[in-house]
């Protein structure tokens, strides 16, 4: 037998060895760990080039007030409230009733995004027809993010009664 | 290239040394001393003979020459000790064995050949071999005569041998009963050494020290005689011509009783020229040395006795290389696998430390961006909030205006119930037209469907009560129809 043939039999002997196994295994993991370090150092350039696009667009800021305009930290309901109350007298509706509401578990669940509190808030308006289309309109058109999930209008004489079912939302990624 | 050998004979106290160098002998030299292996040692330390091969013919009793047959696949050493001690009653424990041996190509496989094999005391040659030092190859006379074809005689201190050489194999060898001048020197006693060497060196004033040689050579001639004789009936062509050698061959009365005895004296044509330089009663003592100088080197490795220091040295070596394969073949293995997986392992690792490298310097990257990637995540965040909370939310004016718009003439909306449900708005409704007519109802079915764009336009019920028509109406509205509010 050749020394070269010995030197293979050697090797592949080794190789099939534990002290084999542990260093080709070690070599995989190793490989796989490098893998993996280079995407998360992907995923960070990503976000880096995101920050740096964000930090050069002067409108990012202005278009993120609104937005947590349209979902503060909190419930807000104070200013909702003024808000709405001020959209039913543009609208020359009288808002005669309010009822504020958590909305929890699994209709919570099915209609918030993770990291979104909401509020149901039922109220109930009267006015003229055209008074109460605009105060829907006003409604769901302020600054705070009002989604009106439910009308119901009964005319009573020259008057439509509207009962709204409508909710409210607060940001708070620390949640869920 | 002029061949350069060096023979050395040792006869008991007393050694000859010629170097040959092109045929001719450039060195002669003859040390004599109680510890002459000593001197040759010290001989040798001064000539350095590096790449030179020396013969050393030992003179020593006991020793004795065989005509062996061998064959071809059996010529080494172990075979023909085994035909020489079939031959000889000598105990293999204290001997050792040379051999001339025909070339193996000159032999058929299985033919029988003749070859010369000599015995030796093995303390003897060890002795040689370790008081030397240099690699030198140690044989004795007659395995010195390949080629030199005659009757060979010689006389030494140590013993006297003669040597029949017949086509370049010494055919038939005798350490003659009377041994060598060494026994006139005890015979003399004390002082007898110095006065043997005067004699040879041609003093002749000595009458007792004459005495005593000359009946020493008269028994040596004698026997040289017998033998001949016996050898004559033995072999076809035994020459009467004797080739003289040795120290004990200027014994003053030597050729003269040779000659007495029906033998003349012959000379080597070889020995003669490489020695012209030397008076022909001198060359005598260096012949041995000469023959052993012209076949140093040569006649294989049988024709010398084993140096079992070297041979214990050569397997020592041969172990060490054996292992030193193993060690080299095992360091290859783990070069090739550290070529295999080690190399590719210092690699990923290296690869390793790059990536670290790399999401070191992405993260020091965004921490430097730190305020605006969260500004750029709570933008994203939100946006996609909005946007999930948001997408499906009509503008209800638009819905209710269109409503409004399909009713026929007459006809009031009197309770409308309308719900975001999936990609649809759920409307229920109830109305009053006035008249009895049912063409109201019809009429707002076919606009819901065709004006309205309604789906699942259904009545759940109509009355006519009081000159009215009262019904109830269900229906769905994509929002995907009704404007977005954002």
């Amino acid at each position: 037998m050749t020394r070269l043939k010995i030197l293979l039999v050697v090797l592949v002997a080794v190789c099939a060895t534990v002290p084999g196994r542990v260093a080709l295994g070690r070599l995989r993991s190793v490989g796989q760990a490098a893998a993996d370090i280079r995407t998360e150092a992907a995923a960070l350039e990503r976000r880096a080039d995101t920050a740096e696009r964000v930090a050069a667009d002067p409108k990012a800021v202005a278009q993120l007030a609104t937005l947590e305009a349209a979902l503060p930290a909190g419930a807000g309901l104070a200013d909702a409230i003024d808000q709405l109350a001020g959209a039913a007298a543009s609208a020359g509706v009288s808002w005669t009733a309010g009822t504020p509401a958590p909305l929890t578990g699994q209709a919570r669940a099915a209609k918030t995004p993770a990291g979104v509190r909401a509020w149901t808030l039922a109220m109930t308006v009267s006015g003229p027809d055209s008074a109460v289309d605009a105060f829907l309109d006003a409604a769901v058109s302020l600054d705070r993010l009002v989604v009106v999930d439910t009308v119901t209008l009964t005319a009573e004489g020259a008057a439509t009664t509207a009962a709204v079912n409508a909710r409210l939302f607060a940001y708070t990624p620390e949640e869920r | 290239m002029a061949r350069t050998s060096i023979g050395i004979e040792i006869d008991g106290g007393r050694a000859t040394i010629v170097e040959l160098r092109g045929g001719a002998a450039t060195t002669r030299h003859v040390i004599t001393d109680d510890d002459v292996l000593a001197r040759v040692r010290g001989w040798l330390d001064a000539r350095k003979p590096v790449k030179v091969p020396v013969r050393v013919a030992l003179v020593e009793r006991g020793t004795y020459l065989r005509r062996i047959n061998v064959t071809a696949a059996s010529s080494d050493r172990s075979s023909v000790a085994d035909a020489l001690y079939d031959a000889l009653p000598v105990p293999r424990e204290a001997t050792t064995v040379a051999a001339l041996v025909p070339p193996a190509d000159t032999l058929p496989a299985d033919t029988v050949g003749a070859a010369a094999a000599v015995v030796a005391s093995l303390d003897a040659v060890t002795r040689v071999y370790d008081a030397l030092v240099w690699p030198v190859e140690v044989t004795v006379p007659p395995l010195c005569l390949a080629g030199a074809d005659g009757l060979h005689l010689f006389v030494g201190f140590e013993a006297s041998v003669l040597t029949l050489v017949v086509g370049g194999m010494p055919v038939a060898s005798r350490q003659l009963a009377g041994g060598g001048l060494g026994a006139v020197v005890t015979d003399l006693g004390e002082g007898g050494a110095a006065r043997v060497e005067q004699l040879l060196a041609g003093g002749d004033g000595d009458a007792i020290v004459w005495s005593v040689a000359d009946r020493f050579v008269v028994d040596l001639v004698e026997e040289v005689r017998r033998t001949h004789e016996h050898w004559g009936r033995a072999e076809s062509d035994v020459p009467s011509d004797v080739v003289l050698s040795g120290a004990g061959t200027a014994a003053p009365t030597l050729a003269h009783r040779l000659a007495a005895a029906g033998f003349g004296l012959a000379r080597h044509r070889g020995a003669d020229g490489a020695l012209h330089e030397l008076v022909p009663s001198e060359r005598a003592a260096f012949v041995g040395a000469y023959f052993a100088a012209v076949t140093a080197g040569t006649g294989g490795e049988l024709a010398v006795f084993t140096n079992p220091q070297a041979e214990a040295a050569a397997s020592r070596r041969a172990r060490a290389r054996a292992k030193l394969r193993r060690a080299g073949t095992i360091a290859a293995a783990v070069v090739a696998l550290g070529a295999v997986t080690g190399v590719p392992l210092a690699k990923g690792r290296a690869d390793l430390q790059a990536a670290r490298a790399e999401r070191a310097a992405a993260a020091a990257r965004l921490a430097r961006l730190a305020d605006a990637d969260r500004t750029a995540r709570r933008l994203a965040a939100l946006d996609a909030a909005v946007e999930h909370l948001d997408a499906r939310t009509p503008r209800w004016s638009v819905l209710l205006g269109r409503l409004r718009d399909s009713a026929p003439v007459g006809t009031r909306i009197t309770r409308l119930r309308a719900s975001v449900g999936g990609s649809s708005v759920d409307v229920s409704l109830d109305a009053v037209a006035a008249g009895g007519e049912y063409a109201p109802l019809t009429e707002w079915l076919h606009r819901l469907a065709d004006d309205v764009g309604a789906h699942d336009v259904w009545t759940s019920g109509f009355a006519v009560r009081d000159g009215s028509l009262r019904f109830s109406l269900t229906f769905r509205v994509p929002t995907a129809t009704l404007e977005q509010t954002r």
